[in-house]
């Protein structure tokens, strides 16, 4: 749901509506992986009700139509978080007759979690950072998000989204 | 019925002329020979699994036993061959998937309507010598709807692309009276990315990298079934530990699988951890290479993996998840055990290439079903492939198990199957 000012819960606990948009599918795997309810997200189906929209895999025309009505279906304030390579720049298939291409210069994404596939625990620490910024703006500040527990800081952080990402020679970022 | 026809299918295929690029596996039929074939069909319980074409002929994968092979070849006149779907409806999408990739129709088909081609591409028939202009603007997909339908009054609920049922985007059209479904229709291809002609060129290396990649939940048994397509074509020997480990990170892939159909998301990730220490990915991709590895195992980790798999073992043999067949995970983990105890002399991938023309057919089981891998290679290079993916057989499967059963059991069921469609639509 919105955040709607409920209990403290609901106020720091985010909506997430996963997409797969194609690709391989290694990336929705890994998002599987990862605990939602540990980063203080919950799942739906609907984009009117989420805060977080997540999308990973490559995407034709066909899915890129989906993820943008997906997107302008949100209500502010929502954020988009690409997960792997693929979503990211289309990865090795981008291109060809299927016109294949990342959401990267397309949509305003806050986080690009780079990969083919992302490990898990970058997933979830891309996810938390959303959360903990959540919190931290979210009126009246009451609580704070809990630091990640020891042993995640030496995993890499998640990008910025930026306009071009640097990927390997094969599409990979060498994960 | 003439003698000819009496004769077992197989027989029949085998009457044909043997290709000189796949001898013992693939024959050519003439015209006349492959409707011969389409009519023994009739009767002949020979399995018919994939098909597909080249442009030049059409081929279709016959299974005498589900280790035994055969691949019977029929020529494409004025883009067009006979079809086989009427005697094997398992056919239809295959021929579909022909018509769109490289605009050859089969004459007699079930159904012709596109599966791969929303319109949305670039060109039309983009795999054919001469790709067509690109449809536009793209039509909205059309599902079945009979007068049956509209007198019974069902109703359709359409759902997809975007949907939670499926392993990635498909769409699903349900037709429903009440509670029954009187039919479900399936129509994928959203997340097609023309690997095929991505290959086309490729050295069997390269090749065997972006195999890898076509599904997550299957790319161990993708790059092994390549590398032994590829291995099969040069005349490559492997050696039997070599084998043996293939074998070995295809069985990891399964029980990955259960463990993620049965939600035993710790266990999985357990496991996962253990496969990235040994071949350096967590769904072990791109270490399988064709002539051996593209990339060399981690023997320390690799002698750390019985170990593992020991600390797992509790929690794989539990029976009480329906998703998990605990006799299957023995026997995958004897499979395990058997390929880790063999020492591994490391190959890379050879680079001498023969000449000429050269193909390969290569298999791997997968949870969801056998895998079988085609690849033509000329002078070292693709010019042709198919993978005959098992998830088009379970699409058929569960579009003829559909009618009449509840509406929520039905949803229940594909959501339980966890139907990757990266694989069927490649």
């Amino acid at each position: 749901m919105k955040r709607a000012g409920k209990g403290p819960d609901d106020r720091t606990m985010l909506s997430v509506m996963q997409i797969r948009a194609g690709g391989c599918g290694g990336c929705a795997l890994e998002i599987e992986a990862v605990s939602l309810r540990e980063a203080g997200l919950s799942l739906t189906q609907h984009p009117g009700h989420a805060d977080i929209l997540l999308v990973s895999g490559a995407a034709g025309p066909e899915m890129r139509r989906a993820v943008e009505a997906a997107w302008a279906g949100m209500a502010e304030p929502k954020q988009l978080v690409l997960v792997g390579d693929c979503a990211i720049g289309g990865g090795p298939f981008a291109g060809g007759y299927a016109g294949i291409e990342g959401f990267g210069l397309r949509l305003p994404a806050v986080l690009a979690v780079p990969g083919s596939p992302p490990h898990p625990a970058e997933i979830l620490a891309a996810l938390r950072s959303l959360t903990a910024a959540a919190v931290s703006t979210a009126p009246p500040a009451t609580e704070r998000a809990s630091p990640p527990p020891a042993g995640e800081a030496d995993r890499p952080a998640p990008l910025p989204a930026a306009p071009r990402h640097r990927l390997g020679d094969d599409g990979s970022s060498g994960s | 019925m003439s003698g000819r026809l009496r004769v077992p299918a197989a027989t029949l295929v085998r009457a044909g002329r043997a290709s000189a690029a796949l001898p013992a596996t693939r024959f050519e039929l003439s015209e006349a020979g492959w409707a011969d074939l389409a009519e023994r069909l009739l009767t002949d319980p020979i399995a018919a699994s994939g098909l597909w074409s080249d442009g030049e002929q059409v081929h279709v994968l016959l299974l005498e036993s589900p280790d035994a092979p055969l691949i019977a070849s029929g020529p494409v006149e004025a883009k067009r061959f006979l079809a086989l779907s009427p005697m094997r409806p398992l056919l239809t999408v295959p021929e579909r998937m022909v018509r769109d990739l490289w605009g050859i129709e089969a004459m007699g088909a079930r159904d012709l309507r596109p599966w791969l081609d929303h319109g949305m591409w670039t060109q039309s028939a983009p795999l054919a010598s001469r790709p067509g202009p690109v449809a536009w603007p793209p039509e909205p997909p059309e599902f079945l709807w009979t007068e049956e339908d509209e007198r019974a009054g069902a109703m359709a609920l359409p759902i997809g692309p975007v949907q939670p049922l499926l392993q990635g985007p498909g769409q699903l059209r349900v037709a429903v009276c009440g509670e029954r479904v009187r039919r479900l229709e399936m129509l994928l291809g959203s997340s097609h990315r023309g690997v095929a002609l991505r290959l086309h060129g490729a050295g069997p290396v390269e090749a065997g990298l972006l195999v890898g990649r076509i599904d997550a939940t299957r790319c161990v048994a993708y790059e092994a079934a390549f590398a032994q397509a590829v291995e099969s074509a040069f005349g490559w020997s492997v050696d039997g530990p070599t084998r043996g480990l293939r074998s070995a990170m295809v069985a990891l892939e399964r029980i990955a699988n259960r463990l993620r159909a049965s939600g035993d998301v710790a266990c999985r990730d357990r496991l996962l951890e253990a496969c990235a220490a040994a071949f350096g990915h967590r769904l072990m991709r791109g270490a399988i290479g064709p002539g051996g590895w593209a990339r060399r195992p981690d023997e320390r980790a690799l002698e750390h993996l019985p170990a593992a798999l020991s600390l797992l073992e509790p929690s794989l043999a539990r029976t009480d998840r329906p998703a998990e067949d605990p006799l299957e995970t023995k026997r995958d983990l004897a499979i395990v055990r058997r390929g880790l105890s063999g020492l591994l002399p490391f190959v890379p991938a050879t680079p001498a290439l023969p000449a000429g023309v050269r193909e390969g057919l290569g298999s791997a089981e997968t949870l969801f079903g056998p895998l079988w891998v085609w690849v033509r290679f000329e002078n070292g290079t693709v010019t042709a492939w198919h993978a005959v993916d098992p998830a088009l057989a379970r699409v058929h499967a569960l579009e003829q198990a559909a009618p009449g059963t509840a509406l929520d059991v039905l949803l229940a069921e594909i959501a339980r199957l966890g139907l990757s469609v990266a694989g069927a639509d490649q």
